[in-house]
């Protein structure tokens, strides 16, 4: 028998209808609840957009090492930034954020060049001018000193290259020496001698990690027994030696700062890092250094023999090479660049450059110093290919060198 | 005789049906209100998606540096794009999206600044 018992059946179909109509208003709960979730993160991601606008424009002066403001001034976009060096480039760190909710971006950011900085060539004052040999050519403005280029035979090589000796101004070069950025040149010594309070180093032998930048920095010392060890290192990292190191193939470094009295870049190596040395850099046969690397030699010390980085054939660099000495005419610094060898970016010495590669971008040195095997020549360039036209227009440098006040983003990290 | 060998089926009484009744209209009641709120929703879907168009337009903007200000018609909305210096920094530009409904009232905006070059 069926029992009619209609309130039975009546509470049998309201739960059921209460039950999807319940799941339909917790569903349109939770859409409501993403939707404005992402509205937030859009208006996060635009505020964002626009403090990295203003730190590319921001003066020196505004910049400290944190800074926190609102964009319209209506109390509801706020936005930070930090930012702190790295190497010869600098880090920031910008959020936006609204009650609990924050986003976050870090990059590596420097300078887009000066005028002096965006030369092919820009050598020191002296009574010698430049002199081209070979299949030299130079394309890009040039400070030359008395103004002067001329062709000349050097080790019974004539000139052979294109008929404009130079293609671009040529202008003569100042009294004043090129004055690096104190502030980095001071970071680098810290750096170099390890000595700042700030740098508390991580007892690690991990062979592989990485390592965010919204952390503190890693400063970890390494053996060459570790360091053979090591197929992986990423990030807000500073690798210590005490002792010259040579990289291995098998060590992938990306970001970070290898810093040692002598480092040795082996043959077909390839990775993004900044190199800090007293002594020597030598970048072996076919190794490449990728944007936005940099190789620093800072000789410290005045008793010290020659200082010097060396590009071998085939090697390549794109981002800046700067060597100097802390000494007033203090010579025994240079930059080799072998032949075969390829610079993208920027060469400094305060004292000597050996160019007889390529250089895709300009030098800034107070002396060309061409070694051959029978001749020393001042001022000298032999086969040498010197372009500033081919570096790419989104070439970002270091403040280090003379750069113009607009900031430019080198990576994001 | 016959008719016994059918079912039989006992009746509901009428306080049970009258119970019945009103449970019924009240569900309906309950589910009716379910569906309109469920139409709010809807509409706010249409107002999301205003938004977003607002944000791809400020994206394209970026994209083309198209920096002057317009007025853009959709069907159910407009979005009203100003362009100007940002007040003290001229090397930088404010660009403004403002969305409006039917019946011009913003029910929106945005804001970016970029590089005036």
């Amino acid at each position: 028998m069926i029992r009619a018992s209609a309130l039975f059946i009546v509470l049998v179909v309201s739960f059921v209808v209460g039950a999807i109509t319940s799941s339909i208003v917790f569903a349109t709960f939770y859409y409501r609840l993403e939707v404005a979730d992402l509205l937030i993160y859009k208006k996060l991601n635009t505020n964002l957009n626009s403090a990295v606008a203003e730190l590319k424009v921001m003066s020196e002066e505004s910049i400290v090492d944190s800074l926190v403001w609102d964009l319209y001034d209506e109390g509801q976009d706020s936005v930070s930034v930090k930012v702190s060096p790295w190497g010869i480039f600098e880090i920031a760190q910008v959020s936006a954020f609204s009650n609990n909710k924050k986003i976050q971006k870090s990059f590596l950011f420097g300078y887009t060049l000066a005028k002096e900085s965006n030369a092919a060539l820009h050598l020191g004052d002296s009574d010698r001018g430049l002199r081209v040999s070979g299949k030299t050519t130079v394309v890009g403005d040039c400070y030359l000193p008395q103004g002067v280029v001329k062709v000349a035979n050097i080790d019974g090589s004539f000139y052979q290259g294109p008929s404009k000796l130079v293609d671009g101004l040529v202008i003569k070069s100042s009294k004043v020496p090129i004055k690096l950025n104190p502030t980095i040149v001071h970071y680098l010594d810290d750096l170099l001698a390890a000595k700042s309070e700030n740098y508390s180093f991580t007892e690690t032998d991990t062979s592989a990690f990485v390592h965010s930048f919204s952390k503190d920095t890693y400063f970890i010392e390494y053996s060459q027994a570790q360091l053979q060890s090591l197929t992986r290192m990423k990030g807000n990292i500073v690798l210590y030696s005490n002792k010259p190191i040579s990289l291995t193939t098998t060590m992938r470094l990306e970001d970070v700062i290898v810093v040692a009295p002598s480092v040795i870049v082996p043959e077909n190596y390839k990775a993004a890092l900044q190199i800090i040395c007293t002594d020597s850099i030598v970048v072996k046969e076919n190794a490449t250094l990728l944007y936005p690397s940099a190789l620093v030699l800072v000789k410290n010390k005045s008793t010290m023999p020659l200082a010097y980085i060396s590009l071998n054939k085939g090697s390549e660099v794109r981002g800046v090479i700067c060597a100097y000495s802390k000494f007033v005419n203090e010579e025994n610094v240079i930059v080799n660049i072998y032949k075969g060898a390829t610079v993208h970016g920027q060469v400094f010495s305060n004292a000597n450059v050996n160019c007889q590669g390529v250089i895709k971008g300009g030098i800034i040195t107070n002396k060309l110093l061409l070694k051959t095997n029978v001749s020393i020549n001042e001022n000298c360039l032999l086969d040498a290919e010197v372009n500033v036209s081919k570096r790419s227009p989104h070439f970002i440098g270091s403040k280090l060198l003379p750069v113009s006040k607009q900031r430019g983003i080198v990576k994001w990290l | 005789m016959a008719l016994k060998k059918y079912k039989t089926v006992k009746a509901s009484s009428l306080i049970e049906t009258i119970v019945a009744m009103i449970v019924l209209v009240l569900v309906f009641l309950f589910s009716v209100m379910i569906v309109n709120n469920v139409m709010q929703t809807a509409s706010l879907g249409a107002k999301t998606k205003a938004t977003l168009k607002m944000y791809e337009l400020l994206a394209e903007t970026k994209q083309y540096k198209t920096y002057t200000s317009e007025n853009i018609a959709y069907e159910n909305f407009t979005i009203d794009k100003q362009v100007g210096a940002k007040p003290g920094n001229e090397a930088l530009l404010i660009l403004a999206f403002e969305l409006k409904d039917e019946k011009g009232l913003v029910i929106g905006n945005v804001k970016e600044e970029v590089l005036a070059q």
